[in-house]
């Protein structure tokens, strides 16, 4: 007689935690965003994502017509996409956010260059930087550059 | 076997030997002799008694519930630990908050390199799988250790979202893997040899199945003499070794500027016979093909690799073995530069085992493939960490033919088709079709040499991109060794 209830009780102690923490968050002081941009570099890092679901850009002037990205995100659940734009608005770039991950941009025009970052359900670290890189160093975009997370 | 550019002709080169082949393997295993003794049951391996007194406690092995348990947990713990204190890798810092996120987020399909997740993923599954079949239980009582493994290292021993591609190819590849691993390895043992073959045995089954290869160190079994249990050996065993040159093109004639050329070494099992042992245990019938390839980019060396193990099979009519309906449990691993396609997969049907009384012996068979899981080459799909391909299921079939002249030579043709709804990456559909046809031919029993032309066409649809149709083909030409001597009776 009792099983009735108490599967019903196993089912409302499931939903609960399934749904404990479906609050979809935007980007907050807890998160101690932090972007250091230079002539020679920039640095982004944002901690303590707890399913955060935003959009965030700035801009950063890169003197060269490529960059690198040396990615040191850590999201094991959820996403983080970061797509850059050249001076005049072309898509160089358009990744996910990696981890222990260096990749590398398509030529784009120099100038002041635009990074978007958007968050999906995301949980973790984001973390990386951009290099700027001349037209003419040796392109790294290969299979064998890329190291498997797991 | 479900897909190509892969070597159907060599695969199959054997299908058909068994019904016509008795394969003596006195060398290997004393207690066991095979032999002909009348035309009518001239296929049909007798076993007779056995000519050793030794003790077989191998025969019957106990099962050992907890040493399992803590194999499959060690086969977690230490590359966990490895990774860990060798690199000092976040995605192993496993913790209760990991743990709860684990069980209670979305599993997430992740972005491996396709042999990460097409191979070693699989590979890993087979040591789960030999955690139980290695401490005394059967093939499906061990199968659900693969899930098992699978689903706590998906849950426990990592922080990364659990994975559902992982989970399959772990699961099902780990299975085929690690029955295949576990009985190639009983093949190279022997437990009455001392010595240096012994010890040769025992580190070769050790490297094939490491799980299995510590359970007999543990327990004294690696230099223990006793007698080598009868269902250690097949009823037959086949292998071929080929090298030689293979060109493929994006083209309808091997021409163009995709033109690629290689040096391939692949090697082949066929053990048991699919016309007597299908209908026995899982896997008492099976196959298995690799192959190795210069020249293949970034896919590596690793450019094929193939399982079929029967796993029932049930006579149609009155003639045993000659015409069955078979199921079988697959394994495909291809990856070159025209084509790189993984799966996991179960493929049935009418299997037919003709043997005239002149003439060449015909095999033909008819199978529908159902593949819970196929990885397929994207045109659109690229992430930075490696992922090139789409993930969905694989549905399709095909049908062989193949003639075999007796200890001279085979020649077969063969048509294979699935058809792949993306489930994950590039949104779209991917079709296949290959064709081959191609024959060998052996002198002296042992020696021989083949050729096969293949032809694939793909057509892959992607929602809102350009669709892409492929038209390839591939040459095969080499030498091949038997072992033992193709035909041999």
């Amino acid at each position: 007689m009792m099983r009735p209830r108490a599967l019903a009780l196993g089912i409302l102690v499931a939903t609960a935690v399934g749904c404990a923490d479906s609050v979809i968050r935007e980007l907050g002081p807890g998160n101690a965003e932090t972007v250091v941009s230079g002539a020679d570099s920039l640095t982004y890092l944002a901690s303590n994502l707890e399913n955060v679901s935003d959009r965030v850009s700035f801009e950063w002037t890169n003197s060269e017509p490529r960059l690198q990205v040396n990615h040191q995100s850590f999201i094991p659940h959820g996403y983080g996409l970061l797509v850059i734009r050249d001076a005049v608005g072309a898509v160089v770039d358009s990744t996910l956010l990696e981890y222990q991950l260096e990749t590398e941009s398509r030529a784009g025009v120099p100038g002041v260059w635009s990074v978007t970052l958007i968050y999906a359900a995301a949980w973790g670290r984001a973390q990386f930087s951009l290099v700027p890189l001349p037209a003419d160093a040796v392109p790294e975009v290969s299979t064998d550059k890329r190291r498997a997370r797991r | 076997m479900p897909l190509v550019l892969v070597s159907p002709v060599a695969a199959q080169a054997q299908r058909a030997t068994d019904s016509l082949v008795t394969i003596g393997l006195t060398t290997e295993a004393p207690h066991l002799r095979f032999s002909a003794s009348s035309p009518a049951t001239a296929a049909m391996p007798h076993f007779d008694e056995p000519d050793s007194l030794l003790p077989c406690p191998q025969c019957y092995p106990k099962t050992h519930f907890w040493v399992a348990v803590a194999e499959l947990v060690a086969l977690q713990v230490i590359p966990n630990a490895f990774s860990r204190i060798t690199s000092d890798a976040e995605w192993a810092k496993v913790s209760l908050n990991s743990w709860g996120n684990n069980l209670t987020l979305p599993w997430q399909w992740d972005n491996n390199n396709f042999k990460n997740n097409q191979f070693s993923h699989p590979y890993h599954g087979a040591m789960y799988f030999n955690a139980a079949r290695t401490n005394g239980y059967n093939f499906w009582k061990s199968a659900p250790w693969s899930f098992v493994g699978s689903l706590t290292w998906e849950l426990f021993g990592e922080v990364w979202a659990p994975a559902p591609n992982d989970l399959l190819n772990t699961t099902l590849g780990g299975i085929t893997l690690g029955e295949m691993l576990y009985r190639v390895s009983s093949l190279t043992l022997k437990n009455e040899s001392h010595g240096f073959e012994r010890v040769a045995r025992e580190v070769t089954a050790g490297l094939l199945n490491p799980v299995r290869g510590f359970n007999r160190v543990v327990r004294g079994e690696a230099w223990e003499v006793s007698r080598t249990p009868p269902d250690w050996r097949p009823s037959t065993v086949f292998g071929s070794v080929d090298a030689g040159y293979r060109r493929f093109s994006e083209s309808s004639n091997l021409s163009g500027a995709s033109a690629l050329d290689q040096v391939f070494l692949s090697a082949e099992l066929r053990y048991g016979s699919e016309t007597f042992d299908l209908g026995k245990r899982p896997f008492s019938f099976f196959q298995v093909q690799g192959a190795l390839a210069s020249n293949n980019g970034n896919a590596g060396r690793l450019t094929e690799l193939m399982v079929r193990g029967g796993l029932a099979a049930k006579p149609l009519g009155g003639d045993s073995g000659q015409r069955q309906l078979a199921l079988f449990m697959t394994y495909s691993y291809i990856n070159n530069p025209v084509i790189a396609f993984g799966a996991q997969g179960f493929s049935g049907g009418p299997v037919w085992n003709i043997q005239p009384s002149h003439g060449p012996s015909i095999h033909v068979e008819a199978l529908g493939t159902a593949m819970p899981i196929a990885a397929i080459r994207s045109d659109y799909y690229l992430t930075a960490e490696g992922r090139d391909y789409d993930y969905g299921i694989g549905l399709g079939g095909g049908g062989s033919a193949l003639l075999v002249w007796k200890g001279t030579g085979v020649f077969g043709a063969t048509a294979r088709y699935v058809f792949v709804p993306v489930i994950s990456g590039f949104p779209g559909t991917h079709q296949i079709l290959t064709t081959n046809v191609g024959g060998r031919v052996y002198w002296k029993g042992r020696l021989g040499i083949g050729a096969e032309w293949v032809r694939l066409w793909s057509w892959n649809i992607y929602y809102g991109r350009t669709n892409v149709n492929r038209n390839a083909s591939e040459l095969r030409l080499y030498l091949s060794t038997a072992v033992p001597r193709w035909g041999a009776s």
